[in-house]
């Protein structure tokens, strides 16, 4: 999948970008499953913070991640106006929590550039790229990175 | 109509081989997995030749053998049966049972189809 | 179907012939030898072989046929089983089955030579073998002048004369003397001619005797052995001679080739009658063979008819002329009825399908607990018509789910069995002797927990003879027998299944393991811990290292990683050791990965479910109940002990603690080796059986969590992991130990 994904990048690509305070980012739309709204999470014990819960998608047991928690960019009191995105890590699916879907893009090669080490609070290991359209800058989330799992090996 | 053979043999990688190797030479193909089942696959199919194997559970080949030929509607059917023993003395208990014919284990294609197209009525 | 997948098809059934034949050796091993199970055995290693022989595996056939042949030694006598020779049979399983592996993967087989070697000099199978092989040679006729000619000369046209005289059991064979003629009209041209001198009248004619005759005159390019190999299955059914005639090669002599080959053409001509019948006329047209023979006058086309039909009719047993028809029907149906029942009446069901069913299930009780939930909610009480048909609805869906839930329930029995393999591997790899002794292999687990135990229990079973099994001077010393026994044995226990693996050797050796443990850090160079406490330290992570790891158990896991996969399964293992006596490991496990009983209460805003095997009695607390123990140590005196009290929502962390205990109601849960304790949560809202989904199919393991569910009303509530949360209780912090062995 991963590898897919590294081949696509060739030709134009195409995301999904959404809003997480006041900032944009975005998702591959190949990962991405589905959106939906939010619905009452069952909170879990013993998780970290960005874990806001699971919920049940259709049988499945579906954990949600804050995603401006994750990036260090404080909780969401999640309500009725967020949006759950439902993506595809590897053999896992999980909702990031974000604000609001801001647009869908068709991505030329030249429009994206690799992350640049700008900023010490936001870990740049959580992003894969960096879109540059016009004056709007957009971070491709690296889904990877986020994982619950992996930060738990890393810490 | 598609001449039609029954296969009896309990081994699974055994009774898709025939049958892959009897549907490719053009032949209908029924299979069972034991002598039992073989009786009623026989009844019920009506097969034009039967191939058989000897070392089976539930009821030998022999056995089989002996039971077709006392069913009077099927005991002319011809019996080829498929074997690995090669010894003279378990031809000879298959023949006494009522075989038609043998083929050693293991067969190509060709060897098969030519000890079927020999008894084929 | 390709031929890949018919290989796949026999790899799949190689694996379960192996599993026949392991069980049948160990049955054999074990209960000494019986003629159904020698068979079974036999049968499986000769299945494997014709599978191989078809593909070319020849490796593998080279094997399995030594294998077979020693087998056969037994199966024609039962009494050759000796105890080397069982443990040599046993030893060709493992490298049988590592054979199947390497011609399944393609990769190089390993030499099992040197094992067949072995094999034929137990059981006296060389010999044997080549005095086979030499039989065969000596079956094939032998015409060497005949065929040297050939080879030379390569005649066109011979002719022999075939004179055929079928017995009547060459009919009750199957075979059709039409069939022969036509064969031989594929290698040349004959002439038949039917020889009716021995048909009786039609009055004397008894319907099943065989009176015809036929001569045959066969012009072909065919030497005689290709003849007679048109006849190779009705020897001794029939009275054949096949005579050349019409220049048969002077006897052996060269110079007279000229005069043979003259003679020859001559006969060629002679051979070529105008009457001579075309063998595609004949095959389809039998009565003009017969109507070309120098016959008498009556219609013989007519009388063979007859006779085939007759033969046809009659030929229904070896030799029970006497019996009419009907009575020959009625003891073949009745034969058929007796072998038909004999059958076995089983189905192979793809386990896909399976799984699609219990999934589906999952769904029914999903769907039920919301119907119930609605009927509820708009009213019908439980004695109302609705509330009654939920009810029978309820108890059917029960019926229906352990219906489901058995279908996929196995006995342990093929796990178990590959257990004793491991015992000779590791036996062979360290010098030890052990035995391994199984009881209720019988017991049946749900397929999915049956796969999560393998991994386990290999590395269990391995570290119970690398470690636990003394080496056969130690334990002679020790007064035990040299080998040691392992038994392994299951069974159910209040709806959980029971693994136990006792081995009689050494006990663990407590003071090293505490001093390792210390000089690990794992646990306080000052803690108290009771011997139960040190026994378990070998599960705690990071106990067994590097240093420790022998050829055997090491393989880079320790046994921390075993305590994990069965806590995966929902699992709990605990070890119990008498020093010089031996250790007992002992594991107990769902029967299902699939459903649970649940105990559904709410704490803290949140439902959550308990497993009801777990929950031994509930009760509200009234003031006096409470006792505190040291500082915020409440415990409850209950069955006539003290139970801690467990705050739930707070060990959870949900909520802070609350300080009025009688608000409440109390869980006495049964916490695994780590005790009992009291569950302290707002209300119980009853009892019903849920679908057990994995959070770390999504997520990850989580503390004190066991797996989640999904309410009738679509919320998913978690299911507690009650072991965990006994032995994390968060009032009296235990021993360190304790602490760094939670997962």
């Amino acid at each position: 999948m991963h590898d897919e994904n590294e081949q696509t990048t060739i030709g134009g690509e195409e995301f999904i970008a959404f809003r997480v305070g006041e900032q944009e980012f975005c998702v591959e739309i190949t990962s991405t499953r589905e959106i939906r709204g939010w619905s009452q999470a069952t909170r879990l014990p013993h998780s970290p913070e960005y874990i806001v819960g699971v919920i049940n998608l259709r049988g499945t047991i579906l954990p949600i991640m804050d995603l401006s928690a994750r990036l260090g960019m404080g909780s969401s009191t999640p309500s009725e106006r967020h949006v759950i995105i439902v993506v595809q890590v590897h053999d896992k699916t999980i909702g990031l929590l974000v604000d609001s879907v801001s647009d869908i893009l068709d991505v030329g090669p030249d429009h994206l550039r690799p992350v640049p080490e700008v900023n010490p609070s936001m870990s740049s290991e959580m992003f894969r790229r960096v879109i540059v359209i016009d004056k709007r800058i957009i971070c491709e989330i690296c889904l990877e990175a986020i994982m619950p799992e992996l930060e738990m090996q890393a810490a | 109509m598609l001449k039609k053979i029954l296969t009896v043999d309990d081994s699974r990688t055994m009774r898709e081989m025939l049958r892959h190797t009897l549907a490719n030479a053009g032949f209908e193909v029924v299979t069972a997995e034991d002598g039992a089942d073989g009786i009623q696959k026989l009844r019920e199919s009506q097969p034009d030749v039967v191939i058989t194997d000897i070392n089976m559970p539930v009821m030998d080949g022999f056995e089989f053998i002996e039971n077709v030929r006392k069913f009077e509607e099927y005991n002319r059917v011809p019996i080829l049966v498929l074997t690995t023993e090669s010894a003279p003395e378990k031809k000879q208990r298959a023949q006494s049972a009522g075989a038609t014919g043998w083929i050693v284990k293991p067969f190509d294609p060709e060897k098969l189809t030519r000890a079927v197209n020999r008894v084929m009525p | 179907m390709s031929l890949d997948d018919i290989k796949e098809t026999f790899f799949a059934e190689c694996a379960d012939q192996m599993s026949e034949l392991e069980t049948g050796l160990h049955e054999i091993q074990s209960d000494g030898p019986d003629m159904d199970t020698v068979n079974a055995v036999f049968r499986a290693v000769h299945s494997i072989k014709g599978g191989a022989g078809a593909f070319g595996y020849n490796a593998l056939v080279s094997f399995a046929h030594v294998f077979e042949n020693a087998l056969d030694v037994i199966r024609n006598d039962l009494s050759q089983v000796n105890e080397a020779r069982m443990d040599l049979l046993l030893r060709s399983v493992d490298v049988l089955s590592d054979v199947i592996e390497a011609e399944r993967t393609g990769s190089e087989p390993e030499d099992s030579s040197g094992l067949a070697g072995e094999l034929e000099t137990a059981f006296g199978l060389g010999g044997a073998h080549e005095e086979e092989d030499e039989e065969e040679i000596n079956f094939a006729p032998v015409m060497i002048d005949l065929e040297a000619f050939d080879a030379v000369e390569a005649p066109s046209g011979r002719t022999f004369r075939i004179s055929f005289a079928p017995h009547a059991s060459l009919y009750l064979k199957g075979h059709d003397p039409l069939r022969f003629f036509r064969e031989l009209g594929d290698m040349g041209t004959l002439s038949v001619t039917c020889d009716l001198e021995a048909l009786p009248k039609l009055n004397d004619l008894t319907p099943d005797e065989s009176y015809l005759k036929w001569q045959i005159d066969f012009e072909t390019e065919r030497d005689r052995d290709d003849i007679e190999a048109v006849f190779d299955w009705v020897d001794g059914e029939c009275v054949l001679s096949i005579e050349e005639i019409g220049g048969s090669p002077p006897d052996g002599d060269g110079e007279n080739l000229d005069a043979f080959l003259q003679a020859l053409e001559e006969s060629g001509d002679d051979a070529a009658p105008a009457d001579l019948v075309d063998i595609d006329d004949f095959g389809q047209d039998p009565e003009t063979a017969s109507a070309d023979a120098p016959a008498p006058a009556n219609p013989v086309a007519e009388l063979v008819d007859t006779i085939e039909t007759a033969v046809g009719a009659n030929a229904s047993g070896n030799g029970d002329q006497g019996d009419d028809g009907n009575d020959n029907a009625g003891a073949g149906s009745k034969a058929e009825k007796k072998e038909v029942k004999k059958a076995s009446q089983t189905i192979r069901v793809e386990s896909e399908k399976v799984d699609r069913l219990i999934n589906l299930m999952g769904e029914l009780v999903i769907n039920q607990a919301m119907l119930a939930e609605r009927i509820g909610q708009a009213g019908f009480g439980s004695a109302s018509p609705t509330g009654l048909a939920l009810v029978e609805l309820q108890n059917l869906t029960r019926e229906i789910q352990s219906g489901v839930m058995a279908i996929r329930a196995q006995p342990v029995k093929p796990v178990f069995m590959r257990m004793s393999r491991v015992i000779r591997e590791v036996c062979s790899a360290t010098g030890k002797r052990a035995l391994l002794e199984l009881e209720g292999e019988h017991t049946e687990v749900d397929t999915t927990v049956i796969e999560g135990l393998i991994d386990p229990l290999t590395h269990m079973i391995r570290n119970a003879v690398d470690h636990g099994i003394e080496d056969p001077e130690t334990r002679q010393a020790r007064g035990k027998p040299a080998q040691g026994t392992v038994k392994l044995s299951a069974y159910h226990s209040s709806g959980r299944i029971v693994i136990e693996i006792n081995d009689d050797g050494a006990g663990i050796n407590r003071e090293r393991v505490l001093s390792k443990a210390i000089e690990k850090g794992i646990v306080a160079r000052d803690a108290k811990l009771s011997d139960d406490d040190i026994d378990n330290l070998i599960f705690a992570p990071g106990f067994s290292t590097a240093e420790t790891i022998t050829d055997v158990s090491g393989r880079g896991v320790g046994m921390d990683v075993v305590r994990q996969s069965i806590q995966a399964l929902g699992g709990r293992v605990h070890i119990a050791s008498r020093p010089g006596e031996g250790s007992l490991f002992s594991m107990t496990l769902p029967l299902t990965l699939a459903v649970l009983d649940g105990m559904i209460v709410k704490e803290a805003g949140q439902t959550l479910v308990l497993p009801v095997s777990a929950v031994l009695e509930t009760a509200t607390l009234k003031p006096g109940d409470v006792y505190t123990i040291g500082k915020n140590n409440r415990v409850v005196k209950m069955r006539n002990s003290l139970i801690p009290i467990i705050d739930v929502g707070r060990q959870l962390g949900f909520s802070e603690r609350r300080d009025d205990y009688t608000r409440g109601t109390i869980l006495v849960v049964e916490g695994g080796k780590n005790g009992l304790g009291a569950f302290l949560v707002d209300s119980i809202e009853g009892q019903q059986q849920v679908v057990i989904k994995s959070l770390e199919s999504n997520y990850q393991r989580v503390p004190s969590i066991a797996a989640a569910t999904i309410l009738g009303n679509g919320q998913i509530a978690l299911i507690l992991d009650c072991d965990h949360i006994v032995s994390h209780q968060s009032g009296e912090p235990g021993p360190e130990i304790i602490q760094s062995m939670a997962g």
